[in-house]
């Protein structure tokens, strides 16, 4: 018993000696967190974003990194829900000493994640999380995407000015799909539009063919989806064929190759409104590098996570290294990259950034000129 | 709303169909064993992954990723059967129990980590066609043909378990064990049967599965617990009752959906099982294990 006593307390004392103190804040390192869906249903999320942050990391290095101090990146996997989101930042706070973190990927973590970083002060910036919602969920919550407040504006008008009266609505009973269907139906009905009925269903659902048979019996002029990526294709391919004709409006996740793959034919001609791509010099040179490093063309959270870094490194240039001084700084910021402008307001929003119509056209995500019309 | 209401029914018919054949190894297992597999969903996942992979990646015809799926859930099977479920059988039913759902996590997650959590789709160069049916129904090539064979093999071991002599050794051991046992019958050998047997099928309905919607790691568990309700309402001796109320379950979820809303979906299952406990008292399968073999 006694040697067991004397290897327990060694143990602890090793322990105790382990601690590495304040870490992001030491003259050698920058840490910054990173909490991200890297794996599960909305894996796309996070691995664009970090694409798009490694990418950011290694050129701001390559430049001597912020005030002489190299950046590091610290990954947690926010597995996609709101309980791995917290866990992930959690981790980066308590264990990681981050002082701000990159994240979260769908506005549930986000949302999920906000009332932790808002108690410990540190800040959280995501790249892709869009619900209206978040603009007030606290002081430390940015975003570098605009806000669907103002996708649910624009989805509506679009589809007011097809000449569409009547629509059915099938969402995702998430965070992000409650909030845009919520703004997008209060729109619809403010522009003299009817929503005839709003059809919820689950994350990672696969079979909507009793959804598409009950929307179309309602006879809706065109069918509004706020469906993520990959149950978005398949809602769409099985409501083609079943027969479901009228034409389908999705919103950002379908422009990913995600809802291509499930969707297959099916997706020729759907449309969808997504955060607008910027086409500026500050776009194309980060283009050019990621072709030259990935040998793929970027995507729109790829570029969204390559500007969160560099938004968060030209905060702390001025010398703020904590969560409160983070914050004051990026209220102060004003970054032109490949996103196009990023500046924020009160809210942490970003107010000058817009959403674009889009339609996939032969296997490809371009934007929509014609006029809707079935298929 | 009316005219929903074929289309409806054949969707869920078809859901169903799945569902039963899923149901038909669990039902296999427990009235031979008195074990409820929970195992089982893991199979079924081993086999949309086996479709997606040989299919969609490799390029495999269908007919021989079939041969293939029916191999690997023959294989599996047998495995948990000989290396989870047999040193712990003397134990008890609540250790088989456990060890049941220690594999099935086991399962999931070495696939998660192999294959990552995503969920994994044929290539969409490869879509169904679309039939046709009588009022303005429509499916999809796929789907007729899971039906179909579906219901052969339902029909087919059904027809082996009552004909076959190999049926009557398997109903002997399902009756009585011990006496089973006197009378000559090989009980090794037939649990062995009943495992690959309900494996093969369990990973067959996961290919089915595949064809349709593709797999992802955790699939398994919300359709193996359909199957398992269904087992339960139909006290799980029985399969053919087993497979009957898979298929209700199957339609059931599809009119739910469509009459009232789709939040109810998954809960309908639930609502289920608990209204059978509440009047059938017993309605769960007795916990103690029946067949003690060597």
């Amino acid at each position: 018993m006694r040697l067991r006593d004397v290897f327990v307390f060694l143990s602890l004392l090793l322990l105790a000696a382990c601690d590495g103190g304040d870490r992001s804040t030491s003259s050698e390192i920058i840490t910054i967190g990173a909490a991200l869906p890297l794996t599960g249903g909305t894996s796309y999320y996070g691995q664009d974003s970090k694409k798009g942050i490694d990418l950011a990391l290694d050129e701001i290095n390559g430049k001597g990194g912020i005030g002489g101090s190299q950046l590091k990146v610290i990954f947690e996997d926010s597995l996609g829900n709101g309980q791995g989101a917290v866990s992930a930042v959690r981790k980066l706070i308590d264990f990681e000493r981050v002082q701000v973190i990159i994240g979260c990927g769908t506005s549930t973590e986000t949302m999920a994640a906000a009332p932790v970083v808002e108690q410990a002060q540190r800040v959280l910036l995501s790249p892709v999380s869009s619900a209206a919602s978040l603009s007030t969920a606290g002081d430390y919550v940015f975003r570098t995407v605009p806000s669907d407040g103002q996708q649910a504006l624009d989805l509506a008008a679009w589809v007011r000015e097809a000449g569409i009266s009547k629509v059915a609505v099938i969402f995702v009973n998430q965070t992000w799909g409650n909030g845009l269907k919520d703004g997008f139906v209060e729109a619809f009905k403010a522009g003299g539009g009817e929503v005839l009925d709003a059809e919820a269903t689950e994350l990672g659902e696969t079979d909507f063919r009793a959804h598409v048979t009950k929307l179309a019996s309602l006879s809706p002029d065109a069918v509004i989806a706020v469906l993520y990526a990959k149950e978005g294709g398949l809602f769409v391919k099985q409501s083609r064929e079943l027969g479901a004709s009228s034409p389908i409006f999705g919103a950002d996740p379908w422009t990913k190759a995600d809802f291509l793959a499930t969707a297959g034919d099916a997706a020729e001609g759907i449309r969808f409104t997504t955060p607008a791509k910027y086409r500026g010099p500050e776009y194309d040179a980060f283009a050019k590098a990621y072709r030259t490093r990935y040998n793929a063309d970027p995507g729109i959270y790829d570029a969204h996570g390559y500007d969160a870094l560099n938004v968060i490194a030209a905060a702390m240039t001025s010398g703020a290294r904590t969560g409160p001084e983070i914050r004051q700084a990026l209220m102060g910021v004003s970054f032109r990259g490949a996103t196009g402008e990023t500046s924020f307001d009160v809210n942490g929003d970003v107010p000058t950034k817009g959403f674009a119509r889009m339609t996939w056209e032969g296997g490809h995500a371009v934007p929509a000129t014609k006029p809707p019309t079935s298929p | 709303m009316i005219d929903q209401f074929p289309q409806l029914l054949v969707s869920g018919l078809l859901t169903g169909t799945v569902y039963g054949l899923v149901a038909v190894g669990y039902s296999l297992v427990y009235s031979v064993l008195g074990l409820v597999n929970f195992a089982h969903g893991a199979i079924v996942t081993l086999g949309a992954y086996t479709t997606v992979i040989l299919i969609g990646d490799a390029g495999w015809p269908i007919p021989a990723a079939a041969a293939a799926v029916v191999l690997i859930g023959v294989v599996a099977g047998l495995s948990i059967e000989q290396f989870a479920y047999r040193p712990v059988r003397a134990g008890g039913a609540v250790q088989s129990l456990i060890t049941a759902l220690g594999v099935y996590v086991v399962i999931e997650n070495f696939l998660a980590l192999v294959f990552g959590s995503d969920s994994k789709n044929l290539p969409s160069t490869m879509t169904a066609s679309v039939i046709m049916l009588p009022l303005g129904v429509r499916v999809t090539t796929v789907q007729l043909a899971t039906t179909v064979v579906g219901v052969l093999m339902m029909v087919g071991v059904q027809a082996m378990i009552s004909k076959a002599a190999v049926g009557r050794r398997l109903r002997a051991v399902a009756d009585d064990p011990g006496r089973a046992a006197s009378a000559g019958v090989n009980i090794g050998a037939v649990l062995r049967l009943t495992f690959g047997l309900g494996s093969a099928l369990g990973a067959l309905a996961g290919m089915f599965i595949a064809l349709d919607t593709g797999c992802n790691p955790y699939m398994g568990g919300i359709i193996g617990f359909k199957a398992f309700a269904a087992c339960a309402v139909a006290r799980s001796v029985n399969t053919q009752a087993a497979v009957a109320v898979a298929v209700c379950i199957g339609v059931a979820e599809s009119l739910v959906v469509g009459y009232l809303s789709s939040e109810y979906r998954n809960a309908i299952v639930l609502g289920v099982l608990t209204l059978m406990m509440l009047l059938g008292g017993g309605a769960l399968p007795t916990w103690e294990g029946r067949a003690r073999a060597p």
